[in-house]
């Protein structure tokens, strides 16, 4: 592997090696850029992933310590863990699932679209769809997408078949075994997937894209990428001209390193990239670096969510195959008729043992609770995924008193669920109900949401520097040569699973600071 | 109840829980996720897991310890050999102490770990050895339709109703433009 000076001032330095990291980093090499990738997590390759639910959560999660405060249930049920983020080369794509729908082009422009929301901070982002498509599909491609580029679907799992027949059964239409990332047949000298049912333990098969696989290897192998692991960004650093011209990070014994750089971009999910935002205050940025709007940390997204469990008379044995392979799109239109703004999807999800009941039920006892237990195999279930809405006061802050094992100031996530968010999940929720009695279902269990994937928002895209912190680039409107590489950049969080999305937009900043280099503007 | 009979693995940390603090945490474990039918065995492990962890963290030593003595001075009968009815009553009168949700956090968290569970709910856990389920049934559901795979033909209408359903309105509701 190549590797840089620490004093070289001339590398490109990205934070996160998660899809917005990794997919930025590979597209600077491709253009002759040298990039140092730091990750906080180690490296640990496929082979050793675990099919067991607890052991990989250890191995891959992001363990250090958060809080979470506000009305949302995950404040109740799990308040050291308001997200589960990958802190692993990788990054959370490690234990994604994989589902990859696009934007709708009204997604884009939510203010203009649903009009005044109470509380309501939606904005219209400063880019379109149709700036997107090209880069989309570049992304499609990258991953290997079912169900796109002449690819065939995944196959109909036993929990697909149960909420598909549902979804018929009701009137809808829109239900497919994806777009999703994981190859059916090889592709990319990655193999199909053999179903085991633990892409959320790491994919020790490979058949599961994440940057592990591809980005992360294909960077490597130009010999222009030094990719730097247990390495956790503290804070980046100003030089006298007021750009960014360094990264402090600590070592796995906690030592301080200072990597120098020509450009900065963070990629450390929402919670930890405004995190080091704000930890990066400095003289000219007292309240964070980048954050003269004062929205660093805020709009906190994560999308309403939630779990439909039902029980049937009959086998459905949901840990058998790819956990997310389905997903109803019917109910991600806009359509306030049905008394909310926004839309969402219905998506499958299964669950091992361990998670089942860990979220099924949260704060569950007793004999209902263990007679639900006892018919996991005869159980399937859906996920509420749909647009949340933003809110200033959802947001990320640094503890006055919670600290790391670094000493340095743990992250708040403080949500409270809009009304907007609440009338999106009770229809979920009915909908899930309807669906899955439809074909059978002899009890249902609703369940609130989970530790999530899907942290939104908080750098979020503006066109006027005063009503965000980056603009359609994803660079900072304070500092031209510091971007924001990951899903902290959207300005709203549509219905959609981010990653694809994710990657588009690091797709199109890294042709945009190539072109910006060509010119010298940067 | 034969819980004091099968204690037999629990000499850990005998200075800090005696055997029948031991076989209590069992019975109030019992109480929690009762499964018919299930050994003794795979909640002993659970407390056991539980009391390894209290022996590395005081609060939570003292959680139980005081949760206990609590219990003895409160219970009119002894814990051990409580018929299950009374267990249960005891344990809604708990609900919402710290050491209840303690203990009940752990006792979720160990026993769903634990292999024998798995064995008894029909979970088998790892399967990448066996070449996943791709030709052990990942698709052997037979009580419904083949359903289709691919997406629908016609596109998704993404702004309005679904056409022949019928609306309602609601004040939250905001029509576009």
């Amino acid at each position: 592997m190549k590797t840089y000076e620490t004093t070289d001032a001339d590398v490109a330095v990205i934070i996160g090696s998660g899809p917005g990291g990794a997919t930025l980093a590979l597209r600077l090499v491709q253009q002759g850029l040298k990039v140092v990738l730091l990750e906080a997590g180690p490296y640990i390759p496929n082979e050793q992933f675990v099919n067991d639910e607890r052991r990989a959560f250890n191995q891959l999660s992001w363990q250090d310590p958060r809080l979470a405060t506000g009305s949302w249930s995950l404040a109740k049920d799990f308040p050291a863990l308001p997200a589960w983020n990958g802190k692993v080369v990788g990054g959370t794509a490690t234990f994604w699932t994989g589902l990859t729908p696009r934007f709708k082009a009204h997604e884009f422009k939510t203010r203009t679209q649903y009009g005044p929301i109470s509380q309501a901070s939606f904005a219209d982002w400063p880019v379109e769809l149709s700036e997107l498509d090209s880069y989309y599909s570049a992304a499609e491609t990258a991953m290997g997408v079912s169900h796109r580029g002449g690819r065939p679907p995944l196959p109909a799992s036993n929990g697909y078949k149960v909420l598909a027949n549902g979804a018929e059964r009701i009137g809808y239409r829109h239900y497919s075994t994806g777009p999703y990332a994981t190859n059916v047949e090889p592709y990319d000298g990655r193999p199909g997937t053999v179903q085991d049912g633990f892409a959320m333990a790491g994919d020790k098969g490979r058949s599961k894209w994440s940057p592990l696989v591809s980005e992360i290897p294909k960077a490597l192998a130009t010999g222009l990428m030094e990719l730097r692991a247990n390495s956790h960004a503290v804070q980046i650093t100003l030089g006298a001209e007021g750009k960014a011209d360094g990264v402090v990070y600590a070592d796995e014994a906690g030592v301080l390193h200072r990597q120098r750089a020509r450009m900065v971009a963070v990629a450390g999910n929402a919670i930890e990239t405004p995190r080091l935002l704000l930890l990066s205050a400095t003289s000219g940025h007292t309240d964070g670096l980048a954050n003269s709007s004062g929205h660093v940390g805020r709009n906190y997204m994560r999308h309403t969510t939630g779990v439909v469990y039902a029980e049937f008379d009959h086998e459905v044995h949901m840990y058998r195959g790819e956990p997310m392979a389905g997903i109803i799109a019917d109910e991600s239109r806009h359509d306030p008729a049905r008394g909310f703004a926004g839309g969402y999807y219905l998506e499958l999800i299964a669950q091992g043992l361990p998670s089942f009941t860990t979220f099924m039920s949260p704060g569950a006892w007793g004999p209902d609770f263990t007679s639900k237990v006892e018919a996991y195999t005869r159980t399937a279930a859906m996920w509420i995924c749909g647009e949340d809405v933003p809110q200033p006061t959802n947001r990320v802050t640094l503890s006055d008193s919670l600290k790391d094992s670094l000493g340095l100031p743990a992250p708040v996530v403080h949500y409270d669920d809009h009304p907007n968010d609440v009338a999106m999940r009770n229809h979920g929720y009915a909908q899930g109900e309807k669906l899955f009695k439809s074909v059978g279902a002899l009890r249902t269990t609703r369940a609130p949401g989970m530790p999530s994937g899907h942290n939104l928002g908080t750098a979020r895209m503006s066109t006027k520097p005063s009503e965000g912190v980056v603009n359609s680039f994803g660079q900072t409107h304070d500092v031209p040569n510091l971007f924001i590489s990951d899903g902290s950049q959207f300005t709203t969080g549509a219905a959609a699973n981010p990653t694809l999305t994710i990657m588009a937009l690091s797709l199109r900043q890294g042709d945009y600071i190539g072109r910006q280099l060509a010119t010298a503007a940067l | 109840m034969n819980t004091m009979a099968s204690i037999k693995l629990q000499t850990r940390h005998p200075d800090l829980f005696s055997a029948t603090h031991i076989a209590e945490l069992v019975v109030l474990a019992k109480g929690l996720y009762p499964h018919e039918g299930l050994r003794d065995e795979p909640y002993q492990r659970a407390v056991a897991k539980v009391i390894d962890q209290a022996a590395i963290d005081a609060a939570l030593w003292h959680l139980l310890r005081d949760g206990l003595r609590d219990l003895h001075l409160a219970a009119s009968t002894p814990l051990l050999g409580m018929d299950p009815g009374a267990v249960n009553c005891l344990l809604h009168a708990l609900d919402r102490t710290a050491f209840f949700e303690s203990l009940r956090t752990l006792v979720l968290f160990h026993l769903y770990d634990d292999h024998e569970v798995w064995e008894f709910i029909g979970y088998p856990g790892s399967s990448f050895e066996h070449g996943g389920y791709l030709n052990r049934g990942f698709n052997d559901l037979d009580w419904l339709p083949e359903p289709r795979t691919a997406e629908a033909p016609e596109p998704l209408i993404e702004i309005g109703p679904i056409e022949g359903q019928p609306q309602k309105t609601n004040d939250l509701a905001r029509t576009p433009r």
